[in-house]
């Protein structure tokens, strides 16, 4: 082959490749025959080796020449000290106060996986009731799915298909509340925060986008393919920004979002009623509710529960959970996600005159306050502060009883212009729940409205 | 992080001198490729070097500048200038930090022309030509580094060296 080569002149990569001896010896002792012997090929070899010294030989940039940046964009600079005596002092305080809390406290948030099919999972993490540690991973293979939770804070789903890592499983030093950072690799991740969520913070972190949740109910779905990432947020808002970026939207509920790699998010868009009803599997993770309210943590729930809440229904038998209530639930879901008023008012007629027998703050809380925030979207205030009053008279150490009481508020406000009465209720906010969402919307309604004295006027 | 753009800033900036033959550029592609390794630092996979890593993305970082290339004309220091008749290199004018002897000064020229001819090459032939003989790494390295064949890596080298033998002189057109 080589001789049959060796006829005509050898291409310029063989004597390029056999100026840097990259030829099996047999090629380079042919060739370098032909090459003594040729003076075209001659010349080549020669010029090719001189362009090849010219270029070994090019200096580098010189040291002195290199300009330092003056701060390079990825480089935050560290925080000159300033030795100031008060600042010192106040310095060993504050280490010595959390070193105090730190000893009296865990320094990890209790995740564990709650349900989980181990042949799927490739992860001695997945094992049922292990708690999950920082740095750890986890993958999940067709069909499998694995759920976790941190009790009365936070519910997980993976679905088939999904990587993450937890990068972050630590507790804040100072509210002692759990902070979450876990990369989702791949595949797609549902999640609920419940009740005692709220104030801790949990940040979902893809190859292209950053999901920050202070209480909400969403899916993240990372596409590796399309270098791409979807948030639907069924409840709730998110903070939605590229990875690692601070510029972002935030994505309520109802509402849905894509990152592709090194792009600002798309702006967020209304999700499809098929969607919403898709996402109510975010639910179904651990034990479900028999009826629930679909509405965030945060304090954005009572304008949720105002606007367009919805409710979830278990598809699990309860004694509790008479059929007809379930069925009639469903078909109110339903004409809500297609805007079918006249089927929407006949559920809500089935539902109100079953609320009187119901007599279970499983079942009634969350019906009740759905009832009333009804009876506000048709324009009937009254009807509505009833259903709210009712719910904060009978069950004040529900946690949805600050939504109730907050939701009287906003409609004094906004329906009865009462401001008088809409500052009572939120008082009654902020000195009956003061750790509650709702209490940030009750200092934000009385900062705007303070109280005018008799001296004042 | 800190540790790794220590250890190839410097490379990396002559990479990218040599791939666009202007220093400022170069710092600025320098802070690009260092911001797009922090932000892709997940996807770095431990098979390959990271030399080779940073250098793709480098190459990447050189080849976008290229086709997005302002249309603010820039001035480099290292492009030349015409000055009382003679055509030198505008770096030449600003003082540097010592003084060269005439030897320097005429190494100085021809490492000049050698980066104008370089210039001209097609930027995939380039930054082969200067990962194998400036920087010296092997085909098989640039060949991970740049996701391709090794045969590819020698097909470009070679036409790279040939193209630039021409344009420097050493080699007549109608050659293979």
């Amino acid at each position: 082959m080589i001789t049959s080569m060796i006829r005509r002149h050898p291409s310029v990569t063989l004597l390029s490749r056999m100026l840097d001896g990259m030829l099996d010896s047999r090629t380079q002792a042919t060739l370098e025959q032909h090459v003594d012997s040729c003076v075209s090929c001659e010349e080549t070899q020669v010029a090719l080796a001189k362009t090849k010294t010219v270029l070994q030989g090019l200096p580098g940039l010189e040291e002195n020449l290199i300009r330092e940046p003056q701060t390079p964009l990825f480089f935050i600079p560290p925080a000159r000290p300033t030795f100031q005596k008060g600042l010192l002092i106040g310095a060993f305080m504050g280490i010595g106060l959390v070193s105090v809390i730190a000893a009296f406290g865990p320094t990890q948030p209790p995740l564990r996986v709650i349900s989980s099919t181990p042949s799927v999972v490739s992860s001695s993490e997945g094992a049922l009731d292990v708690q999950v540690e920082p740095g750890s991973s986890l993958r999940t293979m067709a069909p499998g799915t694995v759920d976790l939770e941190i009790p009365d804070q936070l519910l997980l789903r993976l679905k088939p298909g999904a990587t993450v890592t937890w990068q972050q499983l630590g507790i804040h030093w100072f509210n002692r509340r759990p902070h979450i950072i876990v990369n989702l690799m791949r595949g797609q991740m549902l999640a609920r925060t419940r009740e005692d969520f709220w104030g801790s913070n949990l940040e979902v972190r893809t190859p292209t986008a950053n999901a920050t949740v202070k209480g909400t109910a969403f899916s993240v779905n990372v596409d590796p393919s399309h270098d791409e990432t979807t948030l639907k947020v069924l409840a709730g808002s998110v903070f939605f920004s590229p990875h690692l970026g601070k510029v972002g939207v935030n994505v309520k509920a109802g509402q849905m979002s894509r990152i592709q790699a090194e792009r600002l998010p798309h702006p967020p868009e209304a999700l499809a009623p098929a969607e919403r009803k898709a996402l109510l599997e975010a639910y179904q993770i651990g034990t479900d509710p028999l009826l629930a309210l679909v509405i965030g943590g945060g304090p954005e729930r009572t304008e949720e529960l105002l606007g367009s809440a919805t409710l979830y229904v278990s598809d699990r038998y309860n004694p509790k959970l008479q059929p007809f209530l379930r069925k009639t639930v469903q078909e109110l879901n339903d004409a809500i996600l297609q805007r079918d008023t006249t089927k929407q008012e006949g559920a809500v007629k089935i539902l109100e005159m079953s609320l009187d027998y119901l007599k279970d703050p499983e079942l009634e809380v969350p019906l009740r306050l759905f009832m009333g925030a009804y009876a506000a979207r048709l324009g009937d205030p009254v009807r509505a502060y009833t259903h709210f009053h009712q719910v904060v008279q009978e069950y004040p150490r529900h946690s949805l009883a600050s939504v109730g009481l907050a939701a009287m508020g906003v409609i004094a406000e906004k329906q009865f212009r009462n401001i008088d009465v809409a500052r009572e209720n939120f008082s009654r906010v902020l000195a009956k729940y003061p750790k509650s969402p709702e209490s940030l919307l009750a200092k934000e309604f009385l900062k705007k409205h303070p109280s005018t004295t008799v001296g004042e006027r | 992080m800190s540790v790794l753009y220590a250890r190839y800033r410097r490379k990396v900036m002559n990479y990218l001198y040599r791939y666009t033959g202007n220093r400022s550029s170069a710092e600025e592609l320098t802070q690009d490729t260092f911001l797009r390794v922090v932000q892709n630092v997940h996807r770095y996979r431990p098979t390959g070097s990271v030399a080779g890593w940073i250098y793709r993305i480098a190459g990447n970082v050189g080849l976008n500048s290229l086709r997005d290339k302002p249309k603010v004309h820039e001035i480099s220091l290292d492009e030349p200038m015409e000055l009382e008749g003679n055509s030198v290199n505008r770096s030449e004018v600003i003082p540097g930090p010592s003084l060269r002897p005439d030897e320097e000064a005429i190494q100085t020229e021809r490492d000049s022309a050698v980066q104008r001819a370089l210039l001209q090459i097609p930027p995939l032939y380039r930054e082969v030509m200067i990962l194998c003989d400036i920087e010296g790494y092997p085909y098989r390295e640039v060949a991970d580094m740049l996701h391709c064949p090794i045969n590819t890596v020698a097909s470009r080298l070679a036409r790279g060296r040939a193209q630039l033998a021409q344009l420097l002189g050493y080699l007549r057109r109608n050659e293979p």
